[in-house]
């Protein structure tokens, strides 16, 4: 089956010569093992068609059904207009609005509507009065009081500038803390980045086949991070038992172990798995080209 | 029933979230687009949708998965050129391969079950199998065999609507060439799934065997 299905899907497609058309219908009658190949496959795309049709229609119906406000309340519309110029704004630090937070819930799908209502602003600064503690300090000290009123005077340009620089340095801070929060956010962006990326690799590459002939096989996806580590060396021992004659098995073994590193977000271990599969593999030009693809979005 | 369209788009719009704003993030990563103008381009898209349906200028049987994706492009392209994105509507193919395709296969299908010799489509048990192992199927490998069989598209065009890392002047034909190996070891997988449950259950008289490049 595995040779053939280029065969089959040009005999559906209606896309062979007449003569290659003749030799597939001789091989339907004569070779039972292609025969039952063939119908297999027609069972399968069938079963699939069957099932992305009804999925479509139904969906197809439900679109030119549904009201205006159902839609609305269905994807979940809200404004989320910003003025992507204005920097503080677009990142929401300037409201405190945690977007590592948005972005970890809405590529994980537990995105609800609670995590798209921004908290509230930030409140004012708030000056701190220490104009008559710094004036009682003042006044504690200075014994002349023989001139209340330029005395009194004195204290309230002291406390002026002393508000001055509390008011500065506290808006330095702020600034300062604000510059930390954003780098720190944009360090964990990156690196939320880089794991979604691996996430998203293991997701196009990894297909969990569960064995049925006696051996056990764990879904990677399934398993937490400490788990995967603790069944790594029985895959890095799959890999390299693999029957050299078992091409396919060998591939398999090697791939799981390049996801579940990729899972781990060891990006190096999984590189050297796919580097020497690429070699190991190279007759197989078609696994080997999709070794060379993930590499390139690893580097 | 109004409940029950609300919950069929609902679940839909959840399904196909994930893929189109990781690839229109990737896809723009070089620009100034950020994750709510995504979200923002996504939710336009079923706006859209329902609109043109509406008002007639989409087919009823239309492959929406791909049209979603193709008007989001569309969507996202324009936003990028600040055309506005009152426009969204998508040229259609004449013909559509999502019937074209899933009609020679049904019609197949009906012919194996008009055969006398033929036991499998005539036996419950098969097609309960077969239900299990498709529902047992991991993604994207039934997504990529749809959109190949029946989406009417290419498989550059597959890896341009489900494949997130097509990077700027790379040959589409590499990420073809992973869409294509793909699709063929999800059909393996598959396909010796059904057979050896198809043989466990005493259906098929061969059990079948793993490949191996030399035919071993």
């Amino acid at each position: 089956m595995e040779n053939n299905l280029d065969l089959f899907d040009k005999y559906i497609d209606g896309s062979l010569s007449d003569e290659e058309r003749k030799t597939f219908n001789e091989r339907l009658e004569h070779d039972s093992k292609f025969a039952e190949d063939f119908r297999i496959h027609i069972m399968i795309l069938d079963g699939i068609y069957r099932e992305a049709w009804e999925e479509n229609t139904a969906f197809g119906m439900a679109m030119r059904n549904i009201s205006e406000a159902a839609l609305i309340r269905a994807i979940g519309r809200y404004d989320n207009t910003g003025d992507s110029d204005d920097t503080w704004d677009s990142l929401g630090l300037a409201a405190g609005f945690s977007e590592s937070r948005w972005l970890s819930a809405c590529i994980s799908d537990k995105w609800d509507e609670s995590d798209m209502v921004l908290p509230p602003p930030p409140p004012e600064f708030d000056i701190i009065d220490i104009g008559s503690a710094a004036e009682n300090a003042d006044n504690s000290d200075n014994s002349d009081n023989s001139d209340k009123s330029d005395s009194s005077d004195n204290s309230d340009s002291a406390r002026s500038s002393r508000r001055q620089r509390l008011l500065t340095w506290g808006w330095a801070a702020s600034v300062a803390v604000l510059v930390a929060i954003g780098a720190t956010l944009s360090l964990s962006i990156m690196s939320d980045g880089r794991a979604n990326v691996d996430d998203t690799i293991v997701a196009y590459n990894y297909i969990y086949t569960p064995s049925r002939d006696g051996s056990e096989q764990v879904d990677l996806k399934t398993l937490s991070d400490s788990e995967l580590r603790n069944i790594l060396p029985e895959l890095v021992k799959d890999y390299r038992d693999a029957d050299s004659d078992d091409m396919q098995g060998g591939e398999e073994a090697g791939m799981r172990l390049a996801m579940a590193y990729l899972m781990l977000h060891d990006r190096s271990k999984a590189r050297d798995v796919l580097k020497e599969m690429s070699v190991r593999y190279a007759d197989d030009r078609e696994f080997a080209a999709q070794c060379q693809d993930i590499l390139a979005r690893i580097r | 029933m109004a409940q029950i369209y609300e919950d069929i788009v609902r679940e839909w719009y959840m399904s196909l979230r994930g893929d189109f704003i990781t690839f229109l993030m990737d896809r723009y990563r070089n620009t100034n687009m950020r994750l709510a103008d995504a979200e923002n381009i996504y939710q336009d898209v079923f706006i859209a949708i329902r609109k043109n349906i509406l008002e007639g200028r989409v087919k009823e049987d239309t492959y929406w998965r791909a049209y979603i994706m193709k008007i989001g492009l569309n969507m996202a392209e324009k936003f990028f050129r600040k055309a506005g994105l009152t426009d969204s509507i998508i040229e259609q193919e004449e013909d559509d391969e999502f019937q074209k395709r899933g009609r020679r296969i049904t019609d197949l299908g009906k012919q194996m079950q008009a055969s006398e010799e033929d036991s499998i489509y005539h036996s419950e048990e098969a097609l309960q199998i077969l239900g299990e192992e498709l529902e047992f199927s991991p993604e994207p490998c039934l997504s990529i065999i749809k959109m190949s069989y029946f989406g009417g598209l290419s498989d550059s065009g597959i890896a341009e609507i489900l494949h997130p890392y097509r990077d700027n002047g790379k040959p589409a034909a590499v990420n073809a060439k992973a869409v294509k190996a793909r699709r063929w070891l999800c059909l393996q997988n598959l396909g010796y799934r059904v057979k050896l449950a198809l043989y466990e259950a005493g259906i098929i008289d061969d059990k079948p065997e793993r490949r191996t490049r030399d035919g071993k």
